[in-house]
């Protein structure tokens, strides 16, 4: 079963897969699907982005009937990819050369534009869950991507808070934050001259880090080519720093949140990457609880401005 | 800017009742509609904005919209609209037919006050409020079909031609004279019309078709039909640029020949006969400062870059940006009609 069922309640689209339950969970490196001669990819590669065989959305997906005028339904128009970062099995983003994770940066622009030609698209949505923590379900590096046929609520409430804080202060939130942000120094991880990376002032989880371009960017296919050079040293220092936090591969949920193009008020939108890691201490997780879950309300158990020092004072020097 | 000889403001303080013209207003959230009734005898001054910070656009078929900061006035139904400049201000004059409107709109950035202009129009003045159908949406799209595929326009009408290109996969549109020629087309598996006379039962009768005007404008036509025929010619270069924040609303389709193709790229303009560009990769506008506009875009090939129009000098200019790493890109599609991007380094 594949179809899009309507919320009244929350005024939000459910994607109902069946076919997601049948992924594989962790195969070793032998029966690894995405490494060379793997089941998905038999052929010599570099870097990849196909369509999952187990997708949430489909180009062209069933038919599907409303059950009644409460009972709402639609096809689930979409398009689902992973994105496979590296032939190689055994590292990850924070062990990937700066140069591979430069590529990468520019196959995710491609692939942005691309999805967003798709008439049945509005909105594409990339990420990475690393680790059994966030349910990553191979252990090959890789991220997934997908392009929805609707606006998804967190992503609308984004819109509508640039929104609105363009109407109370006639100016974007994240223009303002960065410029606060680098003048203030104390939730700052990483700077170069185009982008910042911090723990933000309204952190949801412990060592959540965000990722903003200095200049008011709405897209990953606005970037200049150096911006799109610094982003990748962004990616892997942050990662980087979460790995020699506890001296232990740090599990994330990486997200990449671009403007919704093809809307009239896309231009207020800032381009911005969030990690959100579940782990608050070396053993131990930060769920997504009832309150969070239940309310969208969070509670984090780390002062920001404690966890960005605990982030700066990681030394990294491989790049 | 002044609306009817007062501040905009005034019109959201308090109901406004006029002696000298009929009529009434609306409010709205963020908007006013005022709506007049006139005899066509009147002429008067329905606006007045510094030409400094003002961005106007006058062409017929986009209607008369000035835009003023966080201000959008716009106006329809009114004859004999003159504009008029004198020491620095504009002004617009015109009688008001026998339902003339005006809008006026304030919200943040001019794309939202475009996008809630036009709703406004559909939705109080009268304009239909069905969004236009695509054909590749839902129940009609075709799998067989590449959705990015050029719209090739067939000029001749011969059945043999049209039957040896459908079968190719071609996406064919034909000008079509009436509806009896469009049945006998669309019979033969044609899903795309040029009309010069859309009539809504259209819909109803041939639901999976997409259809294209040859002509009107496009506060009538964003409602009714998937496309619209503009004729370049007759756009300045402000008009060309309110035309790429409009065709985010409605696909505009060039008709005439030896314009400046990627400016027309760079704008999102589909072109009849060329490459349709279907424009994520256009990413915005701003009027950097009077006269001079900016458009910020990405190239097919993802290579960001920029251009400069100068209204005052009538001059373009081009900021290209090439990308230090260039990828190869080969798309497969496997047996279960999944595709598979491969990317390595290399010129593509």
């Amino acid at each position: 079963m594949l179809e899009l069922r309507y919320n009244p309640l929350t005024d939000e689209w459910i994607i109902v897969s069946a076919e997601t339950q049948r992924r594989p969970v962790q195969p070793s490196q032998q029966s690894c699907p995405i490494c060379v001669g793997g089941v998905e990819l038999p052929e010599e590669y570099d870097l990849i982005s196909f369509e999952n065989r187990f997708p949430a959305l489909k180009r062209n997906p069933p038919d599907v009937l409303s059950e009644s005028d409460i009972f709402l339904k639609k096809r689930s128009f979409g398009i689902c990819e992973v994105v496979v970062y590296t032939s190689r099995h055994d590292v990850a983003l924070p062990g990937m050369p700066l140069r591979q994770i430069e590529k990468l940066v520019e196959m995710w622009v491609d692939r942005t534009v691309e999805l967003f030609t798709y008439d049945f698209v509005e909105y594409v949505f990339i990420f990475e869950n690393r680790g059994k923590e966030v349910g990553a379900s191979l252990s090959h590096p890789h991220g997934q991507i997908y392009a929805f046929p609707f606006l998804p609520r967190r992503i609308l409430a984004k819109v509508e808070g640039f929104s609105k804080w363009r109407d109370q202060k006639g100016s974007c939130p994240v223009c303002d934050v960065v410029a606060e942000e680098v003048r203030l120094k104390k939730r700052i991880v990483f700077e170069t001259d185009s982008f910042v990376s911090l723990v933000p002032f309204y952190a949801r989880f412990p060592f959540e880090v965000h990722v903003y371009p200095k200049r008011h960017v709405t897209s990953l296919p606005e970037l200049t080519t150096l911006e799109r050079a610094e982003l990748a040293k962004h990616l892997k220092i942050i990662t980087l720093k979460y790995d020699g936090l506890y001296g232990q591969e740090f599990p994330y949920m990486m997200m990449f949140f671009q403007a919704p193009m093809k809307r009239l008020d896309a231009e207020l939108f800032h381009l911005h990457i969030e990690f959100n890691p579940p782990k608050r201490d070396k053993d131990k997780i930060k769920w997504m609880a009832s309150v969070e879950t239940g309310t969208w309300a969070f509670i984090n158990p780390m002062v920001p401005e404690q966890a960005a020092e605990m982030l700066r004072r990681v030394e990294v020097s491989e790049l | 800017m002044r609306v009817l000889k007062k501040e905009i403001s005034e019109f959201f303080q308090a109901p406004f009742a006029d002696d000298t013209i009929s009529l009434r207003n609306i409010h709205s959230k963020n908007a006013v509609i005022l709506k007049l009734k006139g005899n066509g005898e009147q002429r008067f001054e329905i606006l007045r904005c510094e030409r400094v910070s003002c961005w106007s656009f006058a062409q017929r078929a986009l209607r008369h919209i000035f835009i003023e900061g966080n201000t959008l006035a716009g106006f329809t139904g009114f004859e004999e609209i003159q504009i008029e400049e004198e020491a620095g201000h504009v002004y617009a004059f015109g009688k008001p037919l026998y339902e003339a409107s005006v809008v006026i709109v304030r919200g943040s950035g001019r794309l939202n006050s475009l996008k809630s202009f036009y709703e406004l129009l559909w939705n109080c003045c009268g304009f239909s409020t069905k969004m236009p159908r695509s054909l590749l949406m839902g129940d009609s799209f075709n799998e067989t079909l590449d959705r990015r595929d050029a719209l090739l326009v067939l000029s001749s009408k011969s059945e043999a031609k049209v039957k040896d290109l459908l079968e190719k996969g071609v996406r064919v549109a034909l000008h079509v004279e009436n509806e009896r020629e469009l049945d006998i087309f669309y019979r033969s598996g044609v899903r795309s019309f040029i009309l010069s006379d859309f009539k809504n039962e259209y819909r109803e009768r041939y639901a999976d078709c997409f259809f294209i005007l040859q002509e009107g404008d496009v506060a009538s036509a964003i409602g009714k039909v998937d496309g619209l025929i503009v004729d370049i010619k007759e756009f300045s270069l402000e008009e060309i640029v309110l035309a790429g924040l409009v065709n985010r609303l409605l696909p505009l389709y060039v008709s005439a020949e030896g314009v400046d193709s990627k400016l027309l790229d760079v704008l999102g303009f589909g072109a009849i006969g060329w490459r349709r560009c279907t424009n994520p990769v256009f990413t915005r506008i701003e009027q950097k400062r009077y006269g001079i506009y900016e458009i910020s875009y990405v190239s097919e090939t993802n290579v960001p870059g920029r251009v400069r129009i100068d209204v005052s000098k009538d001059s373009v200019e081009w900021f290209f940006e090439q990308s230090e790493i260039s990828l190869k890109k080969q798309t497969l599609e496997r047996e279960d009609g999944r595709y598979f991007h491969f990317y390595r380094e290399g010129v593509s």
